[in-house]
């Protein structure tokens, strides 16, 4: 359990957009932990407060109310209580879209050791350790490629790589799988699990996605602003 | 001493109609008769103008006194005359021509402008991942300087080479000193930088929120 305060953990996360008769409340007393190391998946029908939850997290929005540890440090209780955002987001959040969203202009290497390099390590210690990442995630053949020239299971490993070079706490991952067939998608769940793992990460999947939902041993399920676990089927990745 | 024996073309225009409309010259039975008029008046000796040039020790001044005492006689000296030149008849091709590049470069910081603002609004979800992965503005608006920077170097470049090979066969020779090219560079950055101002205000003012969600 001590464990498990380092991943992820929110208590009564309130969000209310508006004020007066048109305010909407779009999460309304949310309660979440993910321990390091675990993947749990995230999944309620549209309008349900998914991306709300993740903004929440991802510390681009401001919650109302409520409070918000990440790696075993409070963020958000009530108010932000880290003054650098920014440097928040860079250094404890890996984030892992629906598209990769590489930058078009950078090399596949260059690309993942970005996050690095804007933190101020030195390009070539960043450029290594993408190297490493990519090594891990079976596409360092493809490191000196431009990310148009990758096939989209390629591009989403280089952004899940992307995700880890800062070594965070915690990814946040919104339908990372939805481009992709059955085969890849569930390659690239294998890949997040095998990750979590490795580097001691809670993983958050935020999914609709059919194929993917019956590997995870938790879910999550968010419905008008609420929250309700459920043990999943947690079907092993072959 | 030199003499221009030269009319000037409007009084030329006009001797020409006054000769064509009096019957004495016009006459269809004397075929003939106006063009060789004509071709006389034309080739009239009336001097134009005299060039003097003075023997050394004499004063231009006093040559110049007592020559203007002549009715309707102008003097100028060589000073006068190259005033003239310059401030008339070279002045006012420049004023012409800074009036082109004035032009010119209004459309080209409009062109650069629009080329760099498309090219940011194509990638504003780029922007908020970058953004959202902790780059910071000032990142994010010099790599957009950047790019109208390169854009303006191309221009600048393929310009120069243009203007290098092209200009002597011009029907005008349009003298391009190294300094004319450092001005043109200089101008280029800065209107680089002002085209991209409007790019970086939009890039600017992209939400890293953008890139979470649909």
């Amino acid at each position: 359990m001590a464990e498990q305060m380092l991943g992820i953990r929110i208590q009564a996360l309130r969000k209310r957009y508006g004020r007066g008769d048109t305010a909407v409340e779009a999460l309304k007393g949310v309660e979440m932990e993910v321990a390091p190391g675990e993947v749990v998946g995230l999944i309620g029908p549209s309008g349900s407060g998914k991306s709300t939850l993740l903004k929440c997290l991802g510390a681009v929005i401001e919650p109302t109310a409520g409070r918000m540890e990440l790696g075993g440090e409070t963020i958000f209780d009530d108010r932000w209580r880290i003054p650098d955002l920014r440097a928040l987001r860079r250094d404890k959040i890996g984030f892992v879209f629906q598209a990769p969203h590489l930058i078009p202009f950078l090399d596949i290497t260059d690309n993942v050791a970005l996050p690095a390099m804007l933190g101020g390590q030195p390009n070539a210690a960043a450029r290594r350790r993408a190297t490493e990442l990519l090594g891990a995630l079976d596409v360092v053949h493809r490191a000196q490629a431009m990310p148009a020239q990758l096939s989209g299971g390629e591009q989403q490993r280089v952004a899940i790589a992307r995700a880890l070079i800062n070594r965070p706490p915690v990814i946040l991952a919104d339908e990372p799988t939805a481009p992709l067939d059955s085969v890849r998608a569930l390659a690239v769940i294998q890949i997040l699990n095998r990750m979590a793992v490795d580097y001691r990460t809670a993983i958050i999947v935020v999914t609709h996605d059919e194929k993917i939902i019956p590997t995870f041993e938790r879910i999550y399920h968010i419905r008008d602003g609420r929250t309700h676990e459920e043990a999943g089927e947690g079907r092993a990745l072959s | 001493m030199g003499a221009q024996f030269l009319k000037d073309n409007d009084s030329i225009l006009r001797q020409r109609r006054r000769t064509e409309n009096n019957p004495e010259f016009n006459r269809p039975e004397v075929p003939g008769l106006l063009d060789a008029v004509i071709a006389s008046q034309t080739t009239q000796p009336y001097v134009n103008a005299v060039l003097v040039q003075l023997k050394p020790g004499a004063d231009p001044a006093e040559t110049a006194a007592a020559i203007q005492r002549w009715k309707r006689l102008e003097v100028y000296t060589r000073a006068e005359m190259g005033e003239i030149l310059q401030a008339k008849l070279i002045a006012t091709s420049a004023r012409q021509i800074g009036m082109f590049l004035g032009i010119l470069s209004l459309v080209s910081a409009a062109i650069v402008a629009f080329i760099i603002y498309t090219m940011t609004l194509g990638k504003i979800r780029e922007i908020a991942v970058l953004k959202l992965i902790g780059t910071r503005n000032r990142t994010i608006a010099g790599m957009i300087l950047q790019q109208s920077l390169g854009l303006g170097m191309i221009g600048f470049v393929v310009g120069k080479i243009a203007a290098t090979f092209w200009a002597p066969i011009f029907p005008k020779y349009v003298l391009l000193l190294p300094g004319d090219t450092a001005r043109g560079l200089a101008a280029v950055t800065v209107i680089c930088v002002l085209a991209s101002l409007l790019a970086i205000r939009a890039a600017l003012r992209v939400d890293p929120a953008e890139a979470i969600g649909g």
